[in-house]
């Protein structure tokens, strides 16, 4: 992946993230390496038969059975995912090849990722870039001045007014602040609060009240706050209004007290009626002019002193009840404590006097209340841990005014809910609990995993854990996974895939080592414990802890098993038991709030200066990540047919060299003896290893052996022709031991103690066959249906009547009582092959030419179902269950597609292997109701055999040719795949094979190719010049004696290394001088130059420090880096780090301060000459005015100049209302000076 | 005590009698005099007609502007629970934020209100054109000048058409037919404007402090397939704009 790529294809963080999936393998299986050791010490003990192997290997779960495309593309090297399925939009996560920024689509979709002929005809297109990046699809914001309003993020095209290139509306006029309107308080910007003002039908000379310094809470304070008191007009009128109101009015204010006060004198009187009034929770009095008096009390509603001056809200009426819900008599409402104005009419309620009353606000929800407004969780099952079960959600409820409204959570478990019981307030703890759905960061734990020091990280990252395997001494390791798991579709093939992928993490194999005994039978060596059923569970707990894989139950407590064992206990129906509790929720479990302050900090929405440090960077390159990629993986075209002959014959011809005898006659009797006891202790110990005797049989043999080899020695120097009278009663005693001890040895042979190869294979998790529990998603009305939710229950469960009113889950597969119906796959096969013989039992694969396939090339078939099936296959035919492999994937499809490779049988064959190039898979297909095709489906083939005449080829090399390396590095590690078994070398002259100098280590062994593409050697290359270049050849069989019998390449495969002529360095980092600004916030351009390094440029930033950084969404052209940031004013420290594809880095940073210029222009002086009239401003200034009041629009008055001197010609007699803005736009809310001309 | 009984009920009947007199002699020398015709004031007032009229074709397009995100029908919408909720924010990829599609919502609703009822208030200047010229009127008039404010509180109707009522020699002029209709739908269009300047740009609304801080209205918030439904509700008329944003959505995998 070259990182030009991240910056115009598709999201980064993904890709990496997928990357990283396959890097992990190897990463997990790099933890044996220590372990290996003991396994090859042992490996020549391996015996098996040929199918033996052939089964045992295509029971290896690291076996990566992938579709076509996965295993062409994106194992190795560069590597770009295909999509199959028709879309016209895509998501952004995917990389599509093709794929583009569109203006419009077809179907009327905004700056969309598209392909090109989707995009709307003369719509812009910008294939491989990101929407975000392209200048068509820049947000900006769209503003009206006049009207106060200011929307962000606007397309241009779509603005009907003003647009400017700032997506955060960072525009003086666009401050919020408080619109004080009577009683009531707005929060809103000074051209609505205008707008507000004037629509109170107190015109356009109405006060326009708007304060931009306090924030919303004090806002809603202000309102609360405002003087009050009856403002008596004529003819005895009376309004109980604010004393600015009273003025707008033009009545007399009398502050605090009510119109029906009878010291003035006013036409209003007492009455029974109530209302409720906005801004205000109680319940109030109505006089008979329509104002609001005092709080509804029923005691005092013939109190005349009650109907005179305002009683404060702490000296009315308290029913006793919280908040004064449900009184009849008191109208003294708390919105917080419990109760709030509502009509009683409508809500049936008996009050004394009036139609409101104070209803209620608390909840009641499982027997527990609820403070209005407080929020809580509510989950499906146990949570956190990776324990949270598929189709689970998290819920948000909330008391809204005594109804519990339902929020769920992003489902597929992308947010979670988390809670607070308790906050602080000044100092103390106030009980109040609050929730919130806030994104799930399960896929940055996944992606930690392909970093250089990504446990280290895992532990202090958002929503991450360590989860440790540790079954035995050798076969423990810790992971990344999430604390609460994502969730996958089910049935969308593009996510099932990745699924396999991310849930492939937990494949693991354990390797069980024995040793024989002395006397007899084996004794374990390592790993003892991987044969426990305690492997397969904690195994499970890795895989389950992944997302949606392995063996897991559903919300309803459903289990269904994704997993293989091999060699090992699968998991027992106790562990089963508890997968299944982790349905019910347990009583008092949330999330945790965790600690968002280094995310918050590195995106500058959070400062603490403690924290402002340089750091050491984050490590962990994507060139080190995909590095990684490819390794770890065996193929199963390797697997299948593959031999382990590793066991050593010894051939009894030593033996009978030795039993046949070296006579020198001429020796003396006893060195007769010791030579005739010597050769016999080497016989019997030949004889005891070819006989495979235990190490005690084998003291046995071997001493038994020498005593009668000595006993012979004696009797054939003694001269004796007869042997039994040359030795004597002694040499005879002595024979007769020896030949008994042989004899005894005989009953302790040597057993076979190969190591069993435990392993774990985790899939992704699929719903459990047939749909009787769909309806159960339509049951609880609190916790609503969803398609993920749905089709968790049951594989034939499916939502119906999406978006209607009527969606309901229900089970597809009711009336379906046929099988899958099975069919090859007629346009998915490789270019050389071809179906024959096709039948409704099956097919043969063959040559184009009809006979065998070749071996050690690609192949690739597939079969298709007519309804959504699973299909399995092996070589043996057994239950649907028990088969080994999965054709096409876990997951219910109508097409289902394998590639392998075979190899030559003749290759196994010359290792004592047995398979003779025949084969045959036993297929069979499952669909959602659990039918089955009866019998079984076969696909037969045979491998071509032959004498090998054909040299090794070279598939991948990696990196991969070209690659540019790091500027301080002196080698390079290169890996190459070859199709077959080889040996390989390189040179840096273009000589043939035996004549280059340097080998590679090609550690593979037939039975087991490191890659699935083929079997790996690597080298270290040294660096020589800016560009290097490198001659590689490879020669077949490395298991035959004479070279002659090989095939080497006798072309070079010509590698080529380039080295940059400098390292990537940080040229400028722009804003880097303080400047000014006239709002608070400012939207700047954060732009990094670099040169040197290698071709592709990536920069992050962070305003915390390196620790944390953020990918910048690179919009601009290769070595200029811009992202627009949205800023506080004060001091900015930005750190800032780039990085090319070499994996060197460089870190720098820029300070400066951003000055905020809120002043406005002052008149210094004015002075009238004639007609015309001087304005003189404090410094450079537009200047416009009106002649009716302050109260107008910018745009609508007169222009007067931009200077520092202003005039105008003016009218005896009139005043003008000036108003004076200065560059940054800072502009008197009122005038800047209103002068009448004489 | 009974004659003065007698006496009362003998009053009262005068002068129920002189009152009957009075009336029919008003209403006979009227008919005798010939002339104009005097018409309540209520029966030659067309504006109470086209008013009414209007604020029921202004009252049905409100209800649709609340429905429908601001729109006579949606143009970009998803289905949940069998109703069209409009986008006024999307994004189609996966985790980036939102485009608002809709700025400057007010003008735009005010333009879908004159264009959703323009045909109607031309129906109604038309009914009662056909009413009084029923009744014996000569009924002319010029071109109509019609807009809709979004106003707090209110939509105010303003609509100018020159009507002259004919009859015989006595006539009328009516010009203004501007009224208004309670609503909440300005503050609704402004609640749902910071729902979404702050989904756009963070992905968020905390809707939840929201409705403790302006009690007078409810938000309800489901996320639904990949959007967000928003419900704002006015407690007081219980009316309710709907409308749906995508942003920031996240993918079933990876």
């Amino acid at each position: 992946m070259r990182l030009n790529e991240k910056k115009v294809v598709a999201s980064f963080e993904v890709i990496l993230m997928i990357a990283s999936l396959f890097a992990f393998s190897y990463f997990i299986g790099a933890s044996e390496e220590v372990f290996n050791e003991i396994i090859d010490a042992s490996a020549e003990n391996e015996k098996s038969s040929f199918v033996k192997s052939i089964f045992e290997k295509l029971n290896e779960p690291i076996i990566p059975l992938v579709s076509a495309e996965i295993f062409d593309e994106t194992i190795f090297g560069d590597s770009v995912l295909i999509e199959n399925t028709t879309k016209t939009v895509f998501d952004i996560s995917s990389n599509y090849l093709g794929a583009g920024c569109c203006e419009l689509t077809v179907d009327g979709q905004k700056c969309a990722t598209a392909m090109a002929d989707v995009c709307s005809e003369g719509a812009l297109f910008a294939e491989g870039a990101l929407c975000s990046a392209i200048s068509f699809c820049r947000k900006g914001c769209c503003y009206d001045e006049d009207a106060g309003i200011y929307d962000k993020n606007v397309l241009k095209l779509d603005c009907p007014k003003s647009w400017i290139e700032d997506p955060n509306c960072n525009l003086p006029a666009a401050r919020l602040g408080c619109c004080i309107l009577g009683t009531n308080s707005i929060f809103e910007t000074e051209g609505q609060c205008r707008i507000d003002s004037e629509s109170r039908a107190l015109g356009v000379d109405s006060i326009v009240d708007w304060d931009g310094e306090v924030n919303e809470a004090q806002c809603l304070m202000l309102s609360a706050n405002q003087t009050e008191g009856a403002c008596v007009l004529a003819e005895g009128n009376c309004k109980f209004v604010t004393d600015v109101d009273c003025l707008n009015y033009g009545g007399e204010f009398n502050e605090g007290y009510l119109c029906t006060s009878s010291s003035l004198d006013t036409v209003c009187e007492s009455t029974e009626e109530t209302s409720c009034v906005d801004g205000k929770d109680g319940v109030y009095f109505v006089d008979s002019c329509g104002n609001y008096a005092n709080v509804y009390d029923s005691s005092k509603l013939y109190d005349e002193g009650y109907w005179d001056k305002v009683v404060p809200l702490e000296d009315s009426c308290s029913s006793g009840n919280i908040g004064n819900a449900n009184s009849k008599v008191c109208g003294n409402c708390n919105r917080f404590l419990g109760g709030i104005c509502s009509s009683a009419s409508d809500e049936n309620f008996d009050v004394d006097f009036g139609g409101f009353y104070c209803k209620a606000t608390s909840c009641v929800f499982e027997g527990e209340t609820y403070l209005n407004g407080e929020s809580w969780c509510v989950y499906d099952g146990k949570i956190g841990d990776g324990d949270d079960v598929v189709g689970s959600r998290h819920w948000k409820y909330v008391c809204s005014q005594g109804v519990v409204q339902i929020e769920p959570c992003a489902d597929y478990r992308n947010q979670i809910c988390i809670q607070t019981n308790v906050f602080d307030f000044e100092g103390e703890d106030v009980q109040f609990k609050n929730a919130a759905c806030i994104a799930n960061n399960w896929r940055e734990c996944i992606d930690l995993n392909g970093k250089e020091d990504g446990l280290n990280l895992c532990g202090e990252t958002l929503n991450c854990r360590v989860e440790s395997v540790d079954i035995s001494e050798y076969f423990k390791f810790d992971t990344c996974t999430p604390k609460y798991p994502g969730g996958f579709s089910f049935k969308d093939v593009r996510y099932q895939e990745t699924a396999g992928n991310v849930c492939g993490m937990a494949d693991q194999t354990c390797t069980v080592v024995y040793r024989p005994k002395t006397w007899g039978g084996c004794e374990l060596v390592a790993n003892g414990e991987c044969l426990e059923e305690k492997f397969a569970q904690e195994m499970n707990d890795l895989c389950r802890s992944l997302g949606d894989c392995g063996g897991s139950a559903n919300i309803e407590g459903v289990y269904s098993g994704n997993y293989m064992v091999g060699n090992s206990p699968t998991l027992g129906q106790g562990y089963i038991s508890g997968l299944k509790a982790l349905a019910n929720p347990v009583e008092g479990q949330f999330a945790e709030v965790e600690n968002y302050d280094k995310y918050l900090e590195a995106a500058g929405l959070l400062v603490n200066q403690d924290s402002v440090a340089e750091g050491d960077g984050n490590g962990g390159s994507i060139t080190t990540i995909m590095n990684s990629i490819g390794a770890g993986f065996a193929g199963i075209g390797y697997a299948v047919g593959m031999v382990a002959t590793g066991s050593i014959k010894v051939t009894l011809a030593s033996l009978q060299w030795s039993a046949g005898g070296v006579a020198y006659k001429s020796l003396a009797v006893f060195s007769g003896a010791a030579i005739g006891a010597g050769i016999g202790m080497v016989a019997g110990a030949m004889l005891a290893k070819s006989l495979g005797l235990s190490s005690g049989g084998s003291l046995l043999m071997s001493i038994g052996g020498g005593l009668v080899g000595g006993a012979i020695g004696y009797g054939i120097l003694s001269g004796g022709g007869i042997l039994a009278i040359s030795l004597g009663p002694i040499g005879i005693a002595i024979l007769i031991i020896g030949i008994i001890l042989m004899i005894a040895s005989l009953f302790f042979g040597k057993d076979d103690c190969p190591p069993v190869t435990v392993t774990f294979e985790c899939k992704s998790w699929q719903p459990p066959v047939g749909g009787n529990d769909c309806g159960k998603c339509n049951e609880d009305s609190l916790k609503p249906c969803s398609k993920y939710r749905c089709r968790s229950l049951g594989a034939s469960c499916e939502l119906v009547n999406v978006g209607s009113d009527s969606e309901l889950c229900i089970d597809r597969g009711r009336d379906d009582t046929n099988p899958p119906r099975i069919e090859p796959q007629l346009g998915t096969i490789s270019p050389d092959e071809k179906y024959s013989d096709i039948s409704e039992k099956g097919f043969s694969m063959t040559s184009l030419q009809g006979d065998c396939i070749s071996a050690y090339s690609s192949i690739v078939f597939g079969i298709t179902t007519d309804e959504p099936a699973q299909c399995r296959f092996d070589l043996v035919e057994g239950e649907f269950e028990e088969l080994s492999f999965d054709l096409g994937g876990n997951y219910y499809s109508y097409n289902h597609t394998t590639t392998f490779m075979l190899p030559d049988p003749s290759h196994g064959q010359s290792q004592g292997g047995n398979w003779t190039g025949d084969l045959t898979f036993y297929v069979k297909c499952r669909d959602t109701n659990g039918h089955e095709n009866p019998g079984f489906y076969t696909v037969d083939m045979c491998v071509r055999e032959g004498e090998d005449k054909t040299a090794p080829v070279i598939r991948r090399v990696n990196p991969a040719d070209g690659s540019i390396v790091n500027f301080g590095t002196s080698s390079e590690n290169l890996t190459i795949i070859t199709n077959e078994l080889s040996t390989c070398k390189w040179d840096v002259a273009d000589v043939d094979y035996s004549l280059m100098i340097n080998s590679m280590n090609c550690n593979d062994v037939l039975t087991l190719p490191s890659s699935p593409a083929g079997y790996v050697c690597s080298g270290e290359l040294p660096i020589i010049n800016s560009t290097s270049k490198y001659y590689i050849r490879c020669m077949d069989q490395p298991w035959l004696n004479s070279t002659e019998d090989r095939n080497a390449n006798t072309q070079s495969y010509v590698y080529t290394l380039r080295k940059p002529e400098k390292k990537i360095e940080i040229d400028g980092i722009e804003p880097s001088e303080d400047f000014e600004v006239n709002t608070e916030m400012t939207t700047i351009e954060l732009e990094i130059q670099t040169s040197g390094g290698g071709e592709f440029h990536s920069c992050s930033y962070s305003f915390s420090g390196y620790e944390n950084m953020i990918e910048m969404f690179e919009t601009g052209t290769e070595r200029v880096h811009v992202q627009q940031l949205n800023r506080p004013s004060g001091t900015n420290k930005i750190y800032v780090e780039c990085y090319d594809e070499t994996g060197d880095s460089v870190q720098g940073s820029t300070n400066f301060k951003i000055i905020q210029d809120t002043s406005t222009p002052q008149v210094a002086r004015f002075w009238q000459v004639g007609s015309t009239l001087y304005i003189v401003t404090t410094e450079d200034a537009e200047c416009v005015y009106g002649i009716t009041s302050c109260n107008y629009a910018w745009d609508n008055g007169t222009f007067m100049g931009t200077s520092k001197t202003h005039t105008i010609s003016a009218t005896a007699g009139k005043i003008y209302y000036i108003k004076c803005r200065d560059d940054f736009g800072n502009v008197p809310s009122d005038c800047s000076i209103q002068v009448q001309v004489t | 005590m009974s004659m003065g009984v007698i006496s009362k009920k003998g009053q009262v009947t005068i002068f129920i009698v002189v009152a009957i007199v009075i009336v029919v002699a008003i209403i006979g020398a009227i008919f005798f005099m010939g002339g104009n015709k005097i018409y309540a004031p209520t029966d030659v007032d067309p504006n109470q007609i086209v008013e009414k009229c209007v604020k029921d074709a202004v009252e049905k397009s409100v209800w649709k502007m609340l429905a429908n995100g601001g729109q006579r029908s949606p143009s970009q919408a998803i289905m949940y629970k069998g109703s069209e909720y409009n986008y006024l924010c999307y994004q189609a990829d996966y985790y980036q934020g939102c485009y608002n599609i809709h700025p400057m919502l007010e003008s735009l609703v005010e333009e879908e209100i004159e264009e959703d009822t323009k045909v109607a208030v031309q129906d109604c200047f038309n009914s009662m054109r056909e009413d009084f010229e029923g009744r014996g009127f000569d009924v002319s008039g010029g071109s109509a000048n019609y807009s809709i404010d979004l106003l707090p509180g209110s939509v105010e109707i303003n609509l100018k058409k020159k009507i002259d009522l004919v009859r015989g020699e006595s006539s009328q002029n009516f010009e203004n037919f501007d009224t208004k209709i309670l609503s909440p739908l300005y503050e609704l269009i402004k609640i749902a404007r910071d729902i979404v300047n702050s989904e756009s740009e963070y992905c968020h609304f905390e809707y939840n402090g929201y409705m403790l801080l302006y009690p007078n209205y409810d938000i309800k918030r489901i996320d639904y397939s990949d959007s967000k439904i928003y419900i704002l509700v006015d407690r007081k008329s219980g009316m309710e704009f709907k409308f749906a944003v995508r942003s920031c959505a996240f993918a079933p995998g990876i």
